[in-house]
């Protein structure tokens, strides 16, 4: 490369080099000043810049947010062939990547974006990139799903705008989007399989590959990124090759041990039965209430001896079983051999032990090089997991490549390969059912121990019949795990190939290609004997998913004047989304053990469904900027979704953007180091999922021969048109002390209208839902960021911030005719009741509640007999949206010490609990210890009058404990088992040392550092069984506010090596 | 600038091209039909509510209220927490979607409506003896842009002239009698059109009878008895067998254990057929595990209505009691499933001449109704049965109609909820709610309107609701007051 070259055809020179931070990688966008002159310039992308002037001897300025500025004395023409700078001490603000991968000035920014660091995503290694945002930012909430490492993970960035949609933001890396979508098998709550969680789709990209994670809250940012980026954008940012003192490696290991954060608080006091009576006979009935499965058998620890699953029999030849081995106990005539009783104890942490030491490793190696023209970065990352759940476990294996390179001084071309595998010999199964080992402990009696299972085969039954403390309602939970199986194996490679023309330093031009593909091959074994499948069964799910994004993208920069700088810049976008899935299934087995679809005893079962959909779509946007002080940024994108109908499908993106940094425009008091204010107002459109305009008949299975066809459920619209959000937002960033105490405020409104959804109506009308636009939704929240360096400058170091979200949505508005509207509904199972509706009501809020309750009297619960009266009416039972959320992050720093705290609270909301209902109805509660002795005398009054007359007074009525909370807490209502969300969560704490580089050089490292990590680790909240972060799986769908026998969380520890030589 | 120009005209062309694309094509459904042949529908809708009102609706959930079954542990039903059955609700409106959609679609003809017909009023009839007041004259309006049906009156349901029930079976029998066209894909009747004609006639009659504390004029009854056009024989019952490959199994073959031990033989029906020496007690259930393993066979009822609690405390011993027969666990294809069985046809006319509504011999239609039911379940009537005294009719009314409706609703199994709908209109049998009922002792007379109804279209709801005496399990229906 050329150091400089002086252009013959006039005096002027062109001076250029490039600018590096003390790492070696570029520095983008520094402003370059000749001093004394108003000649300025920036440096690219790169960091490279080019000044021409026709002085020889000069001063040069470079100064770039974060960096110490820096002056250069060039004599005769002699400047460096790099430039390092050194990072501010204040650390002013840095350059921040926005839509499309643009990398802009904060002080630029007119709407809000949160930058997540490298280091805040890897401090403590999280195995789902989207839990290490949990707590970071503010306007971002995360819950989690239950089922251990692997688990998908919800993200919504600044509350639910969209009545039916999923409310997720687009996941786009360098500049590309990907699928962050789970596509979950379609399983039934209670069914024969019931549902898995298979994982977020962003949670395939290691940690380790990222540089840093934007997240563009308003739509004003997203506007560029069309329909998909409704709700927000999780920019992410891999990392580059950097340049290096010969040739880079950086490693990161963290082995880290999972342990159960919470469990059912359990009773121990009675075991299972009815009545205070039990002994085991053969699990159905044949013994005194074996064949029932509540707790409130005989009381345990008083010296009795009772015949139990486990306790010694014979089998009819006198060799020795156990009792559960009925098979083998039973005579020709139907009668059993005798079981020798065995001590009626209680067993404390039965379910406690039941679970594992979870383990997870995770394993980074990087190796990065760079030369002039050319960087290029190879990481490969591991991830091993086996789960707290026995026989679970999660693999990743991620090969990322990323290479830049300058093919002349013009031409850049970029690419970004990432190769993953996720992989699972065994997923647990959520929900309500038998296949959710939790759902058998609830209704295991408390004394039974539960470890005698593991042999969960009956004597001489292998592969044919399991073996159980109760054979009516339960299966064998290690039979459930260790053989009834949901593997899954993933691979997927998302990538992007960029290159980048400057045909000028004023004019770009980039074009953009990105792929995201991935094959899904899912197996779900169940043996024989099992509760739903008898006969045992056999499935095989098969995803397809592939995404592709073309961009073109040209960019004009220049200036009118000194003070007038602006860019305009045009572009284009074609979005190619093909999903297939399918699945074939065996239901009944021929022969045992044998999983192939050949080995089928009856037809096979299977769909296959292809679903398509394009967008394309251009826009232009252009910003201008006077001096440092004013930043006005718009955008118009249009796009044309294939999913609207014609006519219907072309829709327009608006936005327009202000940031005003008054202090660099007034002298401000000594106290404020720097202040700004940003406006952003956007309107951004929104499409549907593919086939939602025309009506088709869907296919039944045969009977026999007989084909069969039926009416979909949903009334298709021929008239769909897009949806729209509008949203505004104010912001005020001050720094005061020096930059020492940071507040950045955001307050925001969106309304979106016209949504489409999916209505509930009338089913009487002949269909179920009616595809509609319709309903506003109106959301206002308000976000706060104050960070401070409250001690610096010695050894010690104390860095604090705090982040605070509020947000309301409410309903504003329903479609024409409709007084409230179900916009989706979670029950137990099929059929049962115990059903939650989430309704919107004009003025309601997003996320009300409701169910039914109990019949109340001037506000007391009307009891009869004894018992709580049912009141099939729907009531609100709360709202599963918090009042806010504060995240508290610490960091103490003393020498080569560093210690990071971060708690997170959440406070507000309301869960639905099924453990508590069901765990009360079967008595494994603690609670249901009330009144076992005496009865209970339910709170409320009783009816002393007649039907016609009624008197009301007081409950006196004492009935059973069991039987009270029997009826208390059935099924058919919701209102007995509320609890407040609310929760103050240790979210993570890490400790690291880095190693002194004098000793680290010595040896051949540049950084050695070692760390203890822990996350998860205390939990504070009102109900004393469950994590009320995690939400359930149902069907397909991620449902809030409902907990739903989900999986304890963990607690995690671990130790954590980064190196980099 | 030339290249500029260049690339910016590519750019253009790159849009152009992107606009022009004919989108409709890619949004084209390529997983299912918009247009299908009728016939499809039309064994869709047979088999569907033939397994629906037989497994879900009968074998599930009526055989408790009607006492056929007991609970032991979970099923609420037996206490008579009856819930919405809301699933029944949306799958009844889904068929008669089906049944609606067939209209529009090529190769649809005068014998698919009239057969349709028939269907939609066996359809709405389950909806109105369920639950009370129900959509039907506008219903299934959605493409009309009624997405919030008025409820109708069950007295219009039935007997409007018009749109009625009655009116419309009269009018399907007739088309069919006069037809020149075919249908398709008829599993139930193999396109036979002569036996829709008896099953609408028979249809009818079950009607009239169930609305007749509400008419006086039995004239139409008459003619139907007189007509030969009803059901003759067990050939021509309406029912759709299940098959012996999945899916079309008898569900309860491959239902969980203990879903299968929560149906227990009651005493109610245990006292009734060792009092009739009924052949049937073993093939509708098991003889109880006990007594099997004692080698001396015995069945055993469970009494309805009790929690566990109860049946712990009494210390009754649950492999003492008889569980239901092969027929329904150890076999496929043991069962078929219900519309409407020859004997119901026969029992119909004997109550209505031992009522006096029509003319005819009791005996006769009373012994054929017996001796169908018992051929049905491949049992012959044992010698003497007519003769013992708790079988025999005497002439004197109410005896005979304590007696007829027994044997009716015991022929009624697992046929729906028609055994509830009879005893409710009758009070035969007299039928006593289990100790730990949650009704305080009253036996409940409809499902509660389904929940979605409030959310969706609650003015119709709230409107039927007050009309009915409220949306409880009390409020008695039209044809049930007296």
């Amino acid at each position: 490369m050329q150091l400089f070259f002086i252009t013959a055809l006039s005096q002027t020179q062109s001076y250029t080099t490039q600018v590096l931070d003390d790492t070696g990688a570029p520095v983008p966008y520094a402003t370059v000043n000749e001093v004394g002159t108003q000649n300025y310039t920036t440096t690219t992308e790169s960091g490279r810049f080019t000044l021409e002037t026709t002085a020889t001897n000069f001063t040069i300025r470079i100064s770039s947010v974060g960096f110490e500025t820096l002056n250069i004395q060039v004599s005769n023409g002699n400047l460096p062939k790099q430039i390092t700078m050194n990072p501010s001490s204040e650390e002013l603000d840095a350059v921040v990547i926005t839509a499309l991968g643009i990398a802009r000035e904060r002080q630029a920014l007119a709407s809000s974006v949160s930058i997540v660091s490298e280091e805040q995503l890897t401090e403590v290694p999280m195995t789902n990139l989207v839990n290490s945002l949990a707590g970071q930012v503010a306007g971002v909430q995360i819950t989690n799903g239950s089922s251990g490492v692997g688990s998908s993970s919800r993200i919504i960035i600044r509350g639910e705008n969209s009545l039916s949609g999923t409310n997720q933001p687009l996941f786009v890396v360098d500049g590309v989007p990907i699928s962050n979508e789970q596509i979950t098998s379609d399983l039934v709550n209670d069914g024969a399989l019931q549902e898995v969680d298979y994982g977020n789709g962003g949670a395939d990209i290691s940690p380790d590959d990222i540089a840093s994670i934007s997240i563009l809250k308003g739509a004003g940012s997203a506007a560029l990124y069309g329909s998909r980026a409704a709700n927000g954008v999780v920019l992410i940012t891999t990392k580059r090759g950097r340049r290096q003192p010969g040739f880079g490696v950086s490693t990161s290991s963290t082995l880290t041990i999972e342990t159960p954060l919470t469990l059912p608080d359990y009773q121990n006091e009675y075991g299972g039965g009815s009545n205070g009576e039990y002994a085991f006979q053969n699990g159905i009935g044949a013994g005194v209430n074996d064949g029932g499965i509540s707790s409130y058998g005989p009381r345990s620890d008083q010296g009795q001896l009772i015949p139990q699953f486990d306790s010694p029999s014979t089998d009819i030849n006198g060799n020795p079983v156990r009792g559960g081995d009925v098979i083998a106990r039973t005579l020709p005539d139907g009668s059993f051999t005798e079981i020798t009783p065995t001590p009626w104890i209680s067993r404390p942490d039965n379910v406690l032990d039941f679970f594992e030491t979870g383990v997870t490793y995770q394993n980074n190696v990087a190796i990065s090089s760079a030369s002039e023209n050319s960087s290029s970065r190879l990481s490969y990352s591991s991830l091993r997991n086996e789960g707290i759940v026995p026989n679970t476990d999660f693999k990743r294996d991620g090969l990322a490549l990323s290479l830049d390179q300058d093919l002349n001084d013009n031409l850049r071309v970029s690419t970004f390969v990432n190769y993953i595998n996720t992989r699972s010999g065994n997923r647990p199964n959520l929900g309500y059912g038998y296949e959710n080992v939790l759902y058998g402990f609830n209704w295991t009696g408390r004394q039974a121990n539960i470890a005698s299972m593991r042999d969960y085969w009956q004597a001489g039954q292998e592969g044919v019949q399991h073996f159980d403390i109760n054979y009516l309602w339960l299966t064998n939970p290690y039979l459930t795990l260790y053989e009834n199986t949901n593997s899954f194996n993933k691979n997927r490679v998302l990538g992007n190939v960029s290159a980048t023309y400057e045909f000028s330093h004023k004019l770009k031009l980039t074009v953009r290609g990105g792929l995201d593909f991935y094959q899904d091959n899912r197996a779900f074994r169940r043996a024989k004997s099992t509760n739903k499948n008898p006969e045992g069964s056999y499935r095989e799910d098969y995803v397809k998913y592939r995404e592709l994004n073309n961009d073109v993208l040209l960019t004009y920069k220049d200036e009118f004047n000194d003070d007038w700088e602006y860019s305009v810049s045009a572009g284009a976008n074609r979005f190619d989304q093909k999903i297939n899935y399918s699945y074939a299934e065996a239901s009944q087995l021929a022969l045992p053990d044998i999983y192939s679809l050949a080995n089928s005893r009856t037809p096979l079962k299977g769909n296959s469904q292809i679903f398509d959909k394009r967008i394309n779509s251009v826009y232009t946007f252009g910003n201008i900027a006077y001096k440092n002080q004013i930043y006005l940024d718009a955008t118009y994108r249009n796009d044309w979704s294939s999913t609207l109908p014609d006519g219907n499908n072309s829709f327009g993106y608006y936005s327009a953007g202000l940031s005003y940094v008054a202090s660099n425009m007034f002298e401000m008091p000594e106290a404020i180091s720097f202040l700004k204010l940003r406006l952003s107002a956007a309107s951004v459109g929104n499409d549907t999922d593919p086939y939602q305009n025309t009506q088709n008949f869907q296919f039944n299975q045969n009977y026999g021969s007989s084909f069969r066809v039926t009416n979909e459920t949903v009334l298709k619209n021929a008239n769909l048109k897009p949806e729209r959000l509008d949203a505004y937002e104010v912001g005020l960033e001050a720094w005061f002390l020096k930059s020492r105490l940071q507040l950045d405020a955001s307050a925001y409104q969106n309304v979106s209208k016209d949504q489409i959804i999916s209505r509930p109506i009338s089913s009487a009308s002949g269909f179920q839902n009616y595809n509609v636009n319709g309903g506003k939704v109106r959301t206002r929240g308000l976000e706060l960021m104050l960070s401070g360096d409250i001690i610096k400058g010695g050894d010690f170091g104390w860095q604090s911030s705090v982040n605070f979200s509020t947000f309301r949505s409410v309903v504003t508005e329903l479609p024409e005719g409709v007084d409230q509207f179900v916009t989706g509904s979670a029950n137990i199972f099929n059929g049962g009741s115990n059903t939650v509706f989430y309704i919107a009501r004009e003025n309601g809020r997003v996320g009300d509640m409701y169910g039914t309750g109990f019949v109340k009297v001037d506000g007391e619960t009307l009891y009869a007999n004894g018992f709580p009266v049912q009141d099939n009416t729907l009531r609100l039972l709360g709202n599963y949206n918090p009042d806010f959320s504060l995240g508290f992050n610490n960091n103490f720093s003393y020498k080569n010490i560093s210690l990071t705290i971060l708690w997170d609270w959440r406070q507000g909301g309301t869960i639905v609990s099924r453990i508590k209902a069901l765990g009360s109805t079967s008595g494994v509660l603690k609670e249901t210890l009330v009144g076992r002795e005496n009865g209970i005398v339910g709170a409320g009054v009783r009816n002393a009058g007649t039907m016609e007359s009624p008197s009301y007074v007081p409950n006196d009525v004492s009935v059973s404990a069991s039987s009270f909370y029997n009826n208390f807490y059935d099924r058919g209502n919701e209102e007995s088992a509320l609890y407040d969300a609310s929760y103050l969560k240790l979210r993570q704490v890490s400790i690291y040392y880095n190693f002194p580089s004098a000793l680290t050089n010595s040896i051949g490292f540049t950084t050695i550092k070692v760390g203890i990590v822990g996350s998860n680790l205390l939990l504070f909240t009102e109900n004393p069984h469950f994590d009320p972060e995690l939400n359930g799986l149902q069907e397909r769908n991620i449902v809030y506010g409902v907990e739903d026998f989900s999986y304890p969380s963990t607690r995690n520890f671990g130790f954590s090596l980064k190196t980099q030589f | 600038m030339k290249n500029i120009s260049l690339l910016l005209i590519g750019l253009l062309c790159l849009t152009c091209i992107s606009c022009t694309n004919d989108f409709n094509e890619l949004n084209e459904n390529p997983n299912s039909p918009p247009e299908v042949d009728p016939q499809y529908l039309l064994t869709n809708v047979l088999t569907v509510e033939a397994d629906a009102n037989t497994y879900e609706q009968g074998f599930l959930l009526a055989n408790y209220i009607e006492q056929f079954s007991a609970s032991v542990e979970f099923e609420r039903i037996d206490r008579y927490e009856m819930g919405s059955n809301s699933e029944y609700w949306n799958l009844i409106f889904g068929l008669l979607t089906d049944l609606k959609s067939m209209e529009n679609l090529p190769g649809y003809n005068e014998a698919y409506g009239a057969v349709g017909d028939i269907m939609k009023s066996f359809l709405f009839s389950q909806l109105t003896d369920m639950w009370g007041d129900v959509p039907y004259t506008e219903a299934l309006l959605a493409l009309d842009d009624q997405f919030t049906p008025k409820y109708d009156t069950q007295e219009s349901i039935y007997t409007d002239p018009e749109t009625g029930i009655l009116a419309v079976l009269k009018r399907s029998a007739e088309t069919l009698q006069n037809r020149n066209t075919s249908i398709q894909g008829d599993v139930m009747f193999s396109n036979d059109l002569s036996k829709w004609v008896r099953f609408s006639n028979s249809l009818r009659l079950r009607y009239l009878l169930r609305i007749s504390k509400r008419v006086t004029d039995f004239s139409e009854m008459q003619a139907l008895a007189d007509s030969g056009m009803l059901i003759e024989s067990n050939d021509q019952n309406a029912v759709v067998p299940y098959l012996s490959s999945a899916p079309n199994q008898f569900p309860f073959f491959t239902a969980a254990l203990g879903a299968y031990g929560e149906h227990r033989m009651t005493k109610t029906v245990d006292s009734v057929l060792k009092l009739w020496n009924d052949p049937r007690i073993n093939i509708i259930y098991k003889p109880t595990q006990l007594s099997v393993t004692s080698g001396n066979t015995e069945f055993k009822g469970l009494l309805n209505g009790q929690n566990r609690e109860i049946i712990s405390e009494k210390g009754i011993n649950l492999n003492d009691i008889s569980l239901f027969g092969s027929i329904y666990r150890d076999q496929p294809d043991g069962v078929d499933g219900q519309y409407m069985q020859y004997a119901e046809v026969q029992f119909a006319l004997a109550e209505a001449a031992a009522s006096g509504y029509i003319t005819g011999d009791v005996k006769t239609y009373y012994q054929n109704a017996i001796t169908a039911n018992l051929n049905y379940y491949g049992a012959e009537v044992p010698a003497g049965y007519f003769e013992q005294t708790a079988v025999t009719l005497t002439g004197d009314k109410d005896s005979d109609l304590i007696k007829i409706l027994t044997q009716k609703w015991l022929s009624l199994i697992s046929n729906g909820h028609e055994a509830w709908f009879n005893i409710r209109r009758t009070g035969i049998p007299a039928l006593k709610p289990g100790p730990d009922n949650l009704n305080d002792g009253r036996y409940p007379v409809r499902y509660l309107y389904p929940e979605s109804e409030q959310a969706t279209n609650s003015a119709n709801y709230q409107e039927a609701a007050e009309r009915m005496g409220g949306d409880d399990i009390n409020s008695k229906v039209w044809w049930e007051s007296p």
